[in-house]
This record gives C-alpha cells, structure tokens and sequence, in this order.
C-alpha cells in the first residue's frame, strides 16, 4: 500500500498495527511493561516517509530507511517523555510518535545516532487537539526536494519548540488556576460571606428607609 | 432572610428575573455588593431634596445591573416622596433628533411620571390635583374659608398665581405658569375640556404654536428643542406641589452611540452637555438624572460619548484614576462603573434568591454552601471558556435550576445541579 502524492521524499502511507503483544515483552522493566500494556490501546504504524521514490508495495517500503510516524492510541496519560524513551528503545529507528488521549495529543520524535549526529529525543506534554496548535507533520514547500532525515531534523526543532510553548503555557495555566482557587476561597470564606451579607442587609435598610 | 417579602413580591422579582428583565419592586431585598454606588447616589438624593442637582452616568457591560441599580433607586426616592420618571431610550427616542425624537422622549417622560400614590406611572394629572387640593386644605385650614364661601375660590386663585408667577423668571416658566393655571381654572369651573387642554399642552402634544394660543392662550409648544426647560420648570414645579423633587432616569445611553451619522451624534451629546452642564453649575434645582450606559457607548473614542470632546473632559477619570490610583474609585465622579458582582457576591445574591423561592412556594429550598459554589465555579468556568456569562445570564440558569429542584423533589439536587454537565459532555462528544 503506497501513496505517492507529493514531489518530495515520499511519504507512504502504512496503516499496519502493531502487535502489542511482542511489542511489549521488550521491555525489561517489570513495572514499565505492565504500565504499557495496561495502558496502551492501540500502535499503529501510520506513514513511512523515505528518500525513495516509485515504492511498490508495502514490504519494500518498510525496508527501506526513512522516517516512520506512529499514532498511539492511550486509555490514561502517561508522561510523553517515558513513552518516546520506551518506544525509542523498543523500534530503534527514526520515528515521529503521537500520542492520543481524552482529546488530547501530544508528539514526540526520536532521531537515534548517526555518523556524525548523537541521538536525539524530544516529546512535548499533552495539549488539546486544535488546528492552531497542531505541529505540521508535513510542510510541502519547506520538505520539496529533502531527504527524508532532513525532514526528521526539521520536525525535530518544531516539536522542541512546541514542547517549550506548551510547557510555558501549562505552567500558566496552573498558576492561573492556584491563583483563581485562593480567590475562590478567600470569595467563599465564611468572613468575607458573612460581610457581604453585612452590607446588603445595611444597602437594604437604607433602601427601605424613608 | 428578612421578613416584609410577600409572596407577590417574590413572585415579580423570581418572574422577571427569569425572563432576563428587571423586577420594578423589591429590588432592595436582592441588592448585593453595591455599597458603594448606592451611598453615593444616596448622596446625590439627599443634595437634590436640599434643592440642589445631580447627574450620574451608571456605566457597565450588558447584564451587569446597570438597569437594576437605577431602578432601585427610582423605587427608593420614589418612597422619598419624589416624583420619579423613567425613559428608555432607543431609536424612536433621543435627545434630539430631526424627526422629533427629542420631544417623543419628553412625553414619555411625562407619561411615565409616578409617585408613591401612583407607582405605575401616569401620575400627571394626579400630581397636579393633588396640588390644587393642597393649596384648598391650606385655605380651609388656615384661613378658616369652606368651598362655597365667596372668598374661597379668590384665596385658591391668589396662591395658585403666587406659584406660578414665581416659575416665571424660569425660562419658558410663563407659559409654563399660564397652562398650569388654565389646568386650574378648568378644575374651578368643572371645564373638563380645559384641564384635558393643559394637560395636552403639558404633554407635549400639541404640534402648532397656532393651536397652543387659541385653546391656552399660550405663544409656545413644547418642542424638541426645548423639552429639556419644561423638564427643569417640573423639578421646581414637582417641589411647589409638595414633593422632594425630580428623579429622571434615562437607561440605554447606547442608543445614541448607535445613531449612524456623526452630526446626528454630536447633536445628541450637546444637548447631553447642556444638560450636564445644567445641572451640576445649579440650574436645575431639585432634579436628579441618572443615566446608564455601556462602557464601550461611553468610551469608544470615534462613536461614543469620549468623542464628543467637552463631555469627554467632564466626565472622563482623571490622571489620578487612570494612573497612579489605579483600583481605587472616587464615587464623587460623575460616571460610576459598575463592576461585575465577585463571586462572594454572587453567592449571597443566589442564597436571596432561593430564600424568596422557598416564600413564593412554601418550602425551604435544599441548597446548601458546597452546590452554591458548585453552582457558581460552573458559571465562572463557562466564562473562562470564552461564553460571555453576565450575572443576567447567570440568575435566569440559578432561578431554572431553583424550579426543576422544587418541581422534582424526589430526584436527588446533585442530579439536577449537574444535569448541565451532562449537557456539556454531550455536545462535547
């Protein structure tokens, strides 16, 4: 199965899952296979993109060097960091991971060594699923004519980036949130309740007097 | 809860609050977290009483109680003995305008005249009766004279005219004078044609100067360039009557933001200059004038009341507000911004709410502080979700919320309270 639409390294769509199972056995950690195969759903090797052109059929594809992009389907979150290092560890080649779960996404790639680059691994937290935040896997203009590692390194600096905006924006939203509950509960303490009523009792009685 | 609500009462404030319009009574009983404004435009009804003149512009968003306030007040100096009157400006109505909406906003002003004996507007003529019997209980009681006597009418005649050739310095105050003592002499004579004739005239409806001389004998119509002085001659007029004063309350400011060309604008706040003006150089003498507005009606520097350039330096915060003493209000200022009612307040609001729910149908209502709060971070989190919740909005889903509890007894109130996060997840999926 191949789709060979675009002018630049090809990106082949696979859409084969993985069988968990062997998948998971792996892994040596005791506790870290448990957690994956309890919590994991569903791997699905989604696109491969090679430097390639004119692939056939599916098992020259997937033997071929390239990129591969997973989606991973999740019941729980799990910190994305620990799924990229575990998978990273499991397939051992390029990958792109994205991790699915109550609505949210997150992406993490893993670029392992090579001749002259050390290994590189990156995921970003979990955020909600929206166009404007969606990293672009695939960015037709900038990838025409580029290899298929090339394209990795670029998505690698795009998920870096994302991951820092994300984490400056949840740390944001928890600061927000601890500063909205102790207003919340000064707003809700019995003193300041019980001067509120103070006051409109004595708004009422001025209002009522003549 | 305090006791003096009736079941009526409780029943028109939880009715029009459910339909998103505010109650005309009651409205002390669910005041909350407005301390402040109401002190301040206290202050202004105690200066006005002593003869003087207040304007205020109530400025805040849609929904935040702009129109609550003023009729909280109206409803408090109305039982101050003050004649109170009401407007809500629109299209049909302005300040001024080519098609005479300066005058329709006048008569409407004169229709919605009420007091304490008639609070449901319409109180003209009872005023002016009541001025006619008072002058008539002084001539009998101090002067020992019973209707009848031949003296009687002459000593009715001499105050009346006293009265009104002291309006007459006024501007327009001799018409204004003559028509009032043409309202009387139709009263003395049983000329019932005459009084509804003054009252006409007194209403603004009449449309020729012609007409206006041959029915009153007066040389002027009240009309869109000067139904303001026959505002003011009423204030003075209202007092000479025996009440406390005039208390006009304009709501919809916004509209005249809306007007669609710039010169139809301008001419509308110019007429609101001199009015300001009017009023706060002492004028105008015991009348008051609230008016609301929104913030972006009054701020928007193309459109709003800020672009008009000598409102916008009357009215607008000085270096001391907008600066340094950021957080801190004056409430001397003419414009008073109503803020969004604090959670806190919030809370007591609904606690009010659900004690006048358990009045109108005899039960005590089952809410306890944990599903006020429930209620309340709910609301607030729609908010931070982008849905723009005004407190309107908020009381209309509390009020739904307090019926289906009453209604349905027998379904846990956990059930109900969280039946709109049902509805939320629903649409989410």
């Amino acid at each position: 199965m191949s789709d060979g639409r675009y002018n630049i390294p090809k990106q082949y769509k696979v859409d084969k899952g993985m069988p968990l199972d062997t998948l998971f056995e792996k892994i040596e950690n005791a506790k870290c296979r448990r957690v994956f195969e309890t919590e994991i759903v569903s791997v699905e090797w989604s696109y491969h993109l090679v430097s390639k052109e004119g692939i056939t059929n599916i098992a020259e594809l997937v033997r071929e060097k390239g990129l591969s992009v997973f989606e991973i389907k999740l019941k729980r979150k799990i910190a994305p960091d620990l799924l990229t290092e575990v998978f990273a560890g499991l397939i051992r080649k390029p990958m792109v991971m994205i991790y699915l779960c109550s609505g949210e996404l997150s992406m993490g790639i893993f670029l392992p060594a090579s001749g002259r680059t050390a290994g590189r691994m990156c995921a970003t937290d979990f955020y909600p699923y929206d166009a404007e935040r969606m990293i672009n896997l695939m960015d037709y203009e900038l990838d025409r004519d580029k290899s298929a590692e090339q394209i990795g390194m670029r998505i690698f600096s795009v998920i870096r980036s994302q991951k820092r905006a994300i984490m400056i924006e949840k740390a944001y939203e928890r600061l927000s949130r601890e500063s909205e509950n102790e207003m919340l509960s000064f707003e809700f303490s019995l003193e300041n309740l019980d001067k509120i009523r103070a006051d409109a009792d004595f708004v009422q009685a001025q209002l009522r007097n003549m | 809860m305090d006791s003096g609500i009736t079941r009526a009462i409780a029943a028109t404030v939880l009715n029009s609050l459910k339909s998103g319009v505010v109650p005309r009574i009651g409205l002390e009983y669910i005041t909350v977290g407005r301390r402040n404004e109401i002190q301040a435009l206290l202050q202004d009804v105690s200066i006005i009483e002593q003869g003087g003149g207040a304007i205020r512009f109530i400025e805040g968003k849609y929904g935040s109680g702009k129109t609550f306030l003023m009729h909280a007040l109206r409803n408090h100096v109305m039982e101050r003995n003050f004649v109170v009157t009401d407007v809500e400006l629109s299209v049909d109505r302005r300040l001024v305008g080519n098609k005479g909406q300066g005058l329709a906003t006048y008569r409407e002003l004169i229709r919605n005249m009420a007091t304490h004996a008639c609070p449901d507007n319409g109180a003209l003529q009872l005023i002016l009766d009541k001025w006619i019997g008072t002058l008539e209980n002084e001539v009998v009681q101090y002067e020992g004279l019973v209707p009848g006597h031949e003296a009687f009418d002459v000593r009715v005649s001499q105050k009346i005219y006293k009265i009104t050739s002291s309006m007459e310095e006024r501007v327009n105050g001799f018409d204004f004078g003559k028509v009032l003592v043409s309202y009387y002499k139709g009263h003395r004579t049983g000329n019932v044609d005459l009084q509804k004739k003054a009252l006409r005239w007194l209403c603004g409806e009449y449309r020729t100067r012609t007409e206006a001389k041959t029915d009153l004998g007066v040389n002027l119509i009240i009309a869109d360039d000067n139904w303001y002085d026959f505002i003011k001659l009423f204030a003075d007029f209202v007092v000479k009557a025996g009440y406390a004063g005039l208390y006009v309350c304009m709501d919809e400011l916004a509209t005249l933001y809306e007007i669609p060309s710039r010169v139809g604008r301008e001419y509308n706040y110019n007429k609101l200059l001199s009015i300001y003006n009017d009023v706060l150089q002492g004028k105008a003498v015991h009348l008051g004038i609230i008016v609301s507005v929104t913030q972006k009606a009054m701020e928007d520097p193309t459109r709003g009341v800020f672009s008009f350039g000598p409102l916008r330096s009357r009215i607008e915060d000085t270096a001391y507000l907008s600066g340094g003493a950021d957080g801190l209000r004056d409430m001397a200022s003419p414009v008073i911004k109503l803020s969004a009612l604090n959670p806190g307040e919030m809370y007591v609001l609904l606690e009010k709410l659900a004690g006048m729910h358990g009045i109108l149908y005899g039960y005590s209502p089952k809410l306890e502080h944990d599903d006020y709060i429930y209620f309340l971070k709910k609301q607030y989190q729609k908010n931070a979700e982008g849905d723009e919740v005004t407190v309107r909005d908020m009381i209309k889903n509390y009020i739904t919320l307090l019926n289906l509890i009453q209604q349905n007894q027998e379904v846990p109130k956990e059930k109900i309270l969280r039946a709109d996060e049902k509805n939320v997840s629903h649409a989410g999926e």
